[in-house]
C-alpha cells in the first residue's frame, strides 16, 4: 500500500483499474484437467457440477487397487480406478449438496467389480471408465438394479448382485447398505420403493 | 356365364390342400419357435443361475479367504505393533463383512443356507471382535491382555470352524450345480429334439406340398390337352357342319328359283288356260260332287244373259235341265261322278235352247271332288229357203 501511495494519481487510477478488469478473471480461474489439484481445491471450485467434475479426470490414468486410495494420493499420484473415484465423487459432489449414491456391481465370471457414483439430480453416474469421453455422465434409472444392469451392458458382461454402499475415509470401512441379487424378483429387491417420488 | 362363375373344383381343392400343408409348416414352425424361445429363456434362467451360485461359492472363498488374512494381519500387528499391518487386517476385516452381506444376500431365498451363512457370519465376527480388542490391547500396549488374548485364541478352533462350514455350503453349492446341469443337458437335448423333429416334419410337408403342386399340374395339363382335343373336334363338326349348312342353303336356293319359275309357268299356263276356256264359243261349267257351279266362262253368261253372280254356288239345274225327264237334279249327271265315269254327248237345254254337253270327272289323286260340264249349243235353225 505505500508503494501505490507514491505512485502519481494517474498511475494509481490506472493501477485500480487494471485490477478492476483482472479481478473477475483471477475469481474465475477454474481447475483445468491438466492441472494438478488437491481436494480442497476441488472442494473449493466454484460452480462445480457433476460434469465439470468429471471432467477434471480426464487425464487420470488408471491403476487398480484392492483398497480405496485416500484422496491425497488418488489427486496427488494422478492414478487409480473406479473405487477411488466413485468415493471422491460422492464425497465432493455430496457436499456441494447433490445427491449421490456409490453402486458396486459384481459380474459374472469375475471377482473384480465395478463402482459408479449415481447423482439423482442428473439421473445419471459418473464412471471412471467414461472421464475422457465428451460424454461423460451415464444416464440411467435410478434403482439398484437399472443402474446395474446398465453397468454390465457397457461392459458385455451379467452381472450377479449390485449394493449400494458407503465409504469413510477415516474408518477405511466400505458398508453395503442395500444388495440386490440379480436372480431375485425385482418387486423383492431390497431398494424397492425407494426412488418413486424421486424426479 | 356358367362357366365363368363356376370355381374350378380341382383348383380349389388344391388350393385348400397346399393351404393346409403350409398351415400345418406355420404350425410346426411356430411350435419350434416357441420351444426354441421358451428354452433359451430357461437357458438364460439357468445361466443366471450358475451365475449366483458361482457367486456364491466365490463369496465363500472370499469370507474364508479374507478371515484368515485379518486373522494373520492382526497377529502380525500385535507381534510387530506395524500401523500398516493393522490397516491391512481392517481392510481385510472390512472385506470379508462386504463379502458376508454379499453371501446373505445371495442365500436370502434359501432360508437353510442362509441360516449357515448368518452361522458363519457370526464366527466370523466373533474374529472381528476379538481382533479389535488385540488391536486396541497393541495399541495401548498391553503386553499381558494382548498375550492372554492371544493364549486365549491360540487354542480356538474358529477359523478351521468357519472354514469347515463354509466348504460345505461350497460343497452344497456345487452339488446344486451339478443337479442343475444335469436338468440344463435334458433341456438342451429336448430342444434338440424337437427342433430336429420340426426340421424333418416340415421337410416332409415341403416334400407333400411339391408332389401335390407336381400332380395339380400334371392334372391341369392333361385337361388343357383334353379341352384342346375336345375344341379341334368341336371345330371339325363344326367346319364340317358349316358346309352342309352352305351346301343345303344353295340347293334350297336353286329350288327355290326353280319353284319361283314353275310357279310363273303354271300362272302363265293358268292365264292361257283361262283365255282359252274364257274364248271358246262352248259353256264351260266347274261343278262340285253336287253339281253346284264353282266357276263358269264368259260363253255360259253369253247363253244364259245372267251375271256371274247370279249363277256362282248355285246348281247346274238352274241353268242346264234334261229334255223330256221329269229329272230336274240332273242325278244322271250325279251318279257319273259319284261312279267316277264320263258322261258324253248328253242332251240338254240350256235357256230353252237344245245343247250337246259332256260331262268329266275332276280328280285329286284318285278321289272324285267334282267334274267339268262343256256344253256346246245347237245351232239355232236358219232361215227356210222356199
Amino acid at each position: 500500500m505505500r508503494a501505490a501511495a507514491k505512485l502519481p494519481a494517474r498511475l494509481r487510477h490506472l493501477a485500480v483499474l487494471a485490477g478492476a478488469f483482472a479481478l473477475p478473471g483471477v475469481l474465475a480461474a477454474k481447475l483445468s484437467p491438466t492441472t494438478r489439484f488437491t481436494l480442497q481445491e476441488l472442494e473449493r471450485e466454484p460452480g462445480l457440477n457433476p460434469k465439470e467434475f468429471a471432467d477434471l479426470f480426464a487425464n487420470f490414468r488408471f491403476e487398480g487397487s484392492p483398497v480405496i486410495r485416500p484422496p491425497e494420493q488418488f489427486l496427488g499420484e494422478r492414478r487409480g480406478d473406479c473405487d477411488d473415484y466413485t468415493v471422491l465423487a460422492d464425497l465432493v459432489l455430496a457436499k456441494r449438496g447433490y445427491q449421490t449414491r456409490c453402486i458396486q456391481v459384481k459380474f459374472a465370471g469375475d471377482n473384480v467389480g465395478h463402482a459408479v457414483c449415481y447423482v439423482t439430480e442428473n439421473k445419471a453416474y459418473l464412471d471412471y471408465n467414461n472421464r475422457r469421453y465428451f460424454v461423460n455422465l451415464e444416464r440411467s434409472g435410478q434403482t439398484i438394479r437399472q443402474i446395474a444392469k446398465k453397468i454390465a451392458a457397457s461392459f458385455e458382461l451379467d452381472w450377479t448382485t449390485a449394493a449400494e454402499f458407503t465409504y469413510s475415509y477415516e474408518t477405511m470401512r466400505k458398508k453395503l447398505a442395500f444388495v440386490v441379487v440379480k436372480t431375485d424378483p425385482p418387486d423383492r429387491d431390497p431398494d424397492r420403493g425407494r426412488y418413486e417420488g424421486h424426479n | 356365364m356358367k362357366g365363368t362363375t363356376d370355381p374350378d373344383p380341382m383348383k380349389d381343392i388344391t388350393l385348400s390342400r397346399i393351404l393346409g400343408f403350409f398351415g400345418a409348416i406355420f404350425a410346426v414352425v411356430v411350435t419350434v419357435a416357441v420351444v426354441a424361445v421358451v428354452n433359451i429363456n430357461r437357458a438364460g434362467a439357468s445361466r443366471d443361475w450358475v451365475n449366483q451360485t458361482y457367486a456364491t461359492i466365490s463369496a465363500f472363498e472370499d469370507i474364508l479367504a479374507t478371515a484368515r488374512a485379518g486373522d494373520t494381519d492382526t497377529r502380525m500387528f500385535a507381534l510387530s505393533g506395524d500401523d500398516r499391518d493393522l490397516t491391512a487386517a481392517r481392510e481385510a476385516f472390512g472385506a470379508m463383512d462386504e463379502h458376508l452381506q454379499i453371501a446373505e444376500a445371495l442365500t436370502r431365498h434359501t432360508p437353510a443356507v442362509q441360516a449357515a451363512v448368518s452361522e458363519v457370519a457370526v464366527l466370523a465376527r466373533q474374529r472381528v471382535t476379538l481382533a479389535e480388542a488385540v488391536w486396541q490391547a497393541r495399541r495401548e500396549n498391553q503386553p499381558e491382555r494382548l498375550r492372554q488374548l492371544l493364549a486365549d485364541d491360540a487354542g480356538s478352533a474358529a477359523i478351521s470352524t468357519i472354514k469347515r462350514r463354509l466348504e460345505k455350503l461350497r460343497d452344497d453349492q456345487f452339488a446344486l450345480l451339478r443337479e442343475r446341469e444335469q436338468v440344463a443337458y435334458r433341456q438342451a437335448q429336448t430342444t434338440r429334439w424337437v427342433v430336429g423333429t420340426g426340421v424333418a416334419g416340415n421337410l416332409v410337408l415341403f416334400c407333400a406340398v411339391g408332389w401335390l403342386i407336381r400332380d395339380d399340374l400334371r392334372t391341369r395339363r392333361r385337361a388343357a390337352l383334353a379341352l384342346e382335343e375336345a375344341n379341334a373336334r368341336l371345330e371339325e363338326k363344326v367346319r364340317i357342319r358349316t358346309a352342309d349348312l352352305t351346301e343345303a342353303n344353295r340347293r334350297l336356293s336353286a329350288e327355290n328359283l326353280e319353284r319361283k319359275w314353275a310357279a310363273q309357268s303354271q300362272d302363265h299356263q293358268l292365264r292361257y288356260n283361262q283365255a282359252i276356256v274364257k274364248s271358246v264359243n262352248d259353256l264351260v261349267f266347274v261343278l262340285t260332287r253336287t253339281l253346284t257351279i264353282t266357276r263358269l266362262n264368259p260363253a255360259v253368261l253369253r247363253a244364259t244373259g245372267r251375271e256371274e253372280t247370279d249363277l256362282l254356288s248355285q246348281p247346274l239345274a238352274r241353268v242346264v235341265s234334261l229334255p223330256g225327264t221329269p229329272d230336274p237334279a240332273l242325278s244322271a249327271l250325279t251318279r257319273a261322278l259319284a261312279e267316277g265315269r264320263d258322261l258324253p254327248d248328253v242332251q240338254v237345254v240350256i235357256a230353252g235352247r237344245p245343247a250337246r254337253l259332256n260331262l268329266f270327272p275332276l280328280r285329286d289323286r284318285d278321289k272324285v271332288v267334282g267334274g267339268i260340264a262343256i256344253a256346246q249349243l245347237e245351232p239355232l235353225p236358219g232361215p227356210t229357203h222356199s
